[in-house]
């Protein structure tokens, strides 16, 4: 009997551990995906959110994260404009993906708008009017599906931001709009587990600008 | 009972471990790739290789399994393993996938602009950018290696062919008259707004057998796919205003244009060379229309509407009245459609039609001349991707042409008219064959029969591509090019055939992250050239012949000087023909021997401005001196010219654009006008052809009101 009960515990260990749920899986890339701070760790948890896509075809959080991860990727590399096009190419194909499972999902536009500010980043001279308009147009499309979605808000306030500072304008006149996202973050935020929660750090970064 | 127990303890805790899967992945050329995704497929079990390639992890499974690895730009790998402990490292090698990326494309004489072309050299906004070109395409387009600087005509001559060897295609369809009317010896613009099109290539030769009746070169020209956004477009300039306004709605959208243009205000307070009765005065518009249909297909229709008119004085020499009022009125209708969608699974068609109507109508002092051309054009092809090493594409086009001159001397009830009529069908295939991701090759074969001069031609063209590595290829072009002779000459009779050259090119690539050499040596070879001794005599022959030889280097680096690009195109060429009414074999006298221009172009973000620069040399062109024995031995004053240009953002939708041309202010002439007959000392007087002005200046503002997201930038404007 007790050997039974050994035997069960261990197969049910097996069970386990053999594969983990879609949510502990999802949880443990996240975890990973939290500590990761050089090109190397984000390729490792980009390919970690792939492999759980392509179990999981209907789900396009892992998709989501994956595309984030090459984002920040394009973001971290300052000389090498064909690989920061290469990595949103690779983005672009998860986001593309995602609109597939689910178009009508806010956080997906308000990444996409995210992707093409980071296409505009490699190259302002030329690509600056045309993504902008792209970048802006996919906040409106994400703010029109779920108004309260604070990371658009932010996305629309950051463009905002950054064009006033373009055109040597002040960023004074923002700051209200900073002021209250800031305040009303945890409140907007109120997202389902292992849901794209990020923004609040950058619009402390934003809040800085306010003195 | 108790041993057997602690075995299968044992056996249960080792799953719980896992299996160790380890192993290297290596590209062919046993290069370690860091950073593929390793996993058995179908779970979530996986590693991605380090920077030695190598992978390692544990998967707690005993049975058979895929091991999957994939990696940007190659092909995934899958192999069945079955999983046991102690298995031994894997090697893995991965074959490069074929992509756009990695692909070797053939480049021998293109050069683009946009996304679609292979090899981009410049992009759109650079047309527009470009000092010197002043938003004109042929002008940008004259800042590349390949071409030759005439002044007096404004039109684009490649690899000394002449102007009349472009032909000029949009989305694939002939455009007959994409030049704008003018005086003689008064440079002309390519009639189209560079804003209308998403990508331009331009190809100094060895080009594609779907482009034919062009001798030289082809500019083709793509309209605009999808825009984003509604918009309304402003443009007040010191020579006129444009409006624009684009509609959208679900699947499709209109764009619509109107411009007015008057050079009388601007020409009476900058002293001009030569004297207007009547200044330029141009109004048109234009329509742009786009419709997503089934067959994920895009239908466009392009039309525009022009109306130019002018009065000049010009000098007549040897006459007794000393000059002579030229009164010219153009009208133009073009309309350009075309559809493109995936008929099949790897099967694509396109199609298209245009009409062009053409009139010149000059009004001279005794005499009256007009110029009519209608043309047509319609095209249907096909391209089938059978798999990604092996792409066919054929098609059939019909062109009609009727061209008519009508000349009356005034006062005479009689006139005399003449025209001709010409239908012309060709057929063209290609097939492209990638024998790697290295080497590919095209071959193409093209045919045309024309009615009125009841010939057919057959034209092969060939060109290879090879990459030597990662950055650098080799490309080589070879073909037959045929052409109609020019109109003047087919209204006088129609004995007389098909032009041809024949092209040779072989270029060589590298591309560098921002910067991007291009170096070309061609020669062509022209023959059944239209030659003649006296022009009213019909003696017409196809006797004519001629050669051209020459190199073409291209830099451009974005990457050196920080938010500087720049440009350097050096061409050298030789040439010779013997056609027309030439005595003998001499150098064309659009053609030199050396053309360089400089482009420059510079971000200065505390002043939202972009300032540019273009420095054209050219050294002396050839002409005729009836004063000198010989034929075409004389020469003009080499070209140069430096132009400013300074694009100020004011807002993100107010642009205003200063342009300055020829700031140090060379006395460039283009040509002379001789007497007809020599004076009593048995001389020929001469005029100089100048430019219209020595310098042209231009200041323009760009305003476009859009909706963005929720915002409306109307109240931006103030």
């Amino acid at each position: 009997m007790k050997h039974l009960i050994t035997l069960t515990i261990v197969f049910a260990l097996f069970a386990a551990q053999a594969q983990p749920s879609f949510k502990q899986a999802l949880g443990q890339a996240l975890t990973q995906y939290g500590q990761a701070k050089t090109i190397e760790d984000l390729t490792a948890s980009a390919n970690q959110f792939k492999r759980i896509s392509q179990v999981e075809t209907k789900e396009w959080l892992p998709l989501y994260y994956n595309a984030q991860a090459y984002i920040r990727m394009s973001f971290m590399l300052n000389d090498n404009n064909e690989q920061r096009d290469a990595y949103l190419d690779a983005a672009q194909k998860s986001v593309d993906e995602m609109l597939a499972i689910n178009n009508k999902e806010s956080e997906i536009y308000a990444l996409q708008s995210l992707l093409y500010t980071a296409r505009l980043v490699i190259d302002p001279m030329n690509r600056g009017q045309q993504m902008m308009m792209k970048s802006g147009q996919a906040i409106g499309q994400a703010l029109g599906l779920n108004p309260n979605n604070p990371r658009a808000q932010y996305l629309l306030l950051s463009n905002e931001v950054g064009q006033a500072q373009f055109f040597g304008k002040e960023v004074e006149e923002f700051c209200p709009r900073i002021n209250t996202l800031y305040a009303n973050w945890d409140e907007l935020n109120q997202v389902p587990e292992l849901y794209p929660s990020w923004g609040k750090d950058e619009v402390a970064g934003l809040k800085n600008l306010c003195k | 009972m108790r041993a057997y127990f602690l075995f299968s303890f044992l056996f249960f805790a080792s799953f719980l471990q896992g299996q160790n899967i380890r192993g290297t992945v290596t590209d062919q050329k046993g290069n370690l790739l860091p950073g593929c995704n390793v996993s058995l497929e179908g779970t979530y079990f996986g590693a991605s290789t380090n920077v030695d390639g190598e992978f390692e992890f544990n998967a707690p499974m005993n049975d058979s399994a895929t091991l999957k690895v994939q990696f940007v730009g190659y092909k995934a790998f899958k192999k069945r393993i079955y999983i046991t402990n102690a298995m031994p490292a894997f090697t893995i090698t991965l074959k490069e996938a074929f992509n756009k990326l990695n692909v070797v494309t053939v480049t021998a004489g293109m050069y683009g602009t946009g996304e679609s072309v292979d090899a981009v050299v410049m992009n759109s906004l650079d047309v527009v950018t470009t000092a010197g070109a002043l938003g004109d395409i042929t002008g940008a387009m004259q800042t590349l290696p390949g071409t030759s600087t005439n002044g007096e005509s404004g039109k684009l001559f490649v690899h000394g062919g002449s102007a009349n060897e472009t032909g000029t295609y949009i989305d694939g369809i002939l455009v007959h008259a994409p030049y704008s009317s003018s005086a003689p010896n008064m440079a002309v613009r390519g009639r189209f707004n560079p804003f209308m099109f998403s990508g331009t290539a331009f190809s100094t030769g060895g080009y594609s057998a779907e482009y034919g009746q062009a001798l030289s070169s082809v500019l083709i020209l793509n309209t605009n796919e999808m825009p984003v956004e509604e918009s309304v477009n402003i443009s007040l300039m010191t020579i006129g205003a444009d409006l624009a306004g684009t509609k959208m709605w679900k699947n499709g959208a209109i764009t619509a244009t109107a411009n007015y243009m008057n050079l009388k205000p601007y020409m009476s307070v900058m002293p001009q060379n030569y004297t207007w009765n009547k200044q330029p005065e141009a109004f048109g518009g234009a329509i742009n229309f786009r419709q997503k249909t089934a067959f994920n297909g895009l239908f466009k229709v392009y039309a525009t509407i022009d109306q130019s008119n002018l009065s000049q004085q010009q000098n007549l020499l040897g006459t007794e009245q000393s000059t002579q009022n030229i009164n010219l009125t153009n009208n133009n209708r073009f309309v350009n459609t075309n559809w493109k969608g995936l008929i099949a699974e790897k099967w694509m068609l396109k199609g298209g039609a245009s009409f062009t109507y053409n009139e010149n109508y000059y009004d001279l002092t005794h005499t009256t001349l007009t110029e009519t051309l209608k043309g047509s054009h319609a095209k249907a092809m096909a391209i089938h991707e059978a798999n990604e090493k092996f792409h066919l594409c054929f098609g059939t086009e019909y062109f009609y042409k009727n061209f008519a001159e009508s000349y009356q001397v005034k006062n005479l009830a009689a006139d005399s008219s003449a025209f001709y009529t010409d239908n012309k069908t060709a057929a063209f295939a290609e097939a492209k064959l990638y024998t790697s991701t290295k080497f590919v090759i095209n071959a193409g074969l093209r045919a045309e029969y024309s009615s009125y001069l009841a010939q057919a031609n057959v034209s092969p063209r060939i060109s290879m591509a090879y990459k030597l590595s990662k950055n650098n290829q080799v490309s080589f072009a070879y073909g037959w090019f045929y052409q109609d002779p020019i109109n003047t000459q087919l209204i006088a009779h129609n004995q007389i055939s098909y032009e041809k050259a024949t092209h040779y090119i072989l270029s060589f690539d590298k591309q560098m992250n921002k910067r991007t050499l291009r170096a070309e040596l061609y020669a062509k070879d022209y023959s059944n050239l239209v030659k003649y001794t006296n022009q009213h005599a019909n003696a017409y022959t196809n006797n004519g012949h001629g050669y051209v030889y020459g190199v073409d280097l291209y830099f451009r680096d974005a990457k050196t000087i920080k938010n500087g690009d720049y440009w350097i195109s050096y061409s050298y060429l030789n040439s010779e023909r013997n056609y027309l009414n030439y005595p003998y074999a001499a150098k064309p006298s659009f053609t030199n021997a050396h053309t360089i221009s400089v482009v420059y172009k510079h971000w200065i973000q505390k002043l939202r401005s972009q300032i540019g620069a273009t420095l054209s040399l050219s050294s002396a062109r050839p002409h005729n001196n009836p004063n000198q024995a010989n034929f075409m031995a004389d020469k003009l004053k080499p070209y140069s010219s430096l132009d400013v240009n300074w694009s100020f953002l004011y807002r993100d939708n107010i642009i205003f654009h200063a342009a300055f041309s020829n700031v140090l202010g060379a006395n460039n002439i283009y040509g002379y006008n001789y007497t007809p007959t020599p004076n009593s000392n048995g001389t020929y007087g001469r005029t100089e052809i100048l430019p219209s002005a020595k310098h042209f200046f231009f200041v323009g503002c760009f305003i476009t009101l859009s909706k963005t997201g929720k915002e409306n930038q109307l109240d931006k404007i103030n």
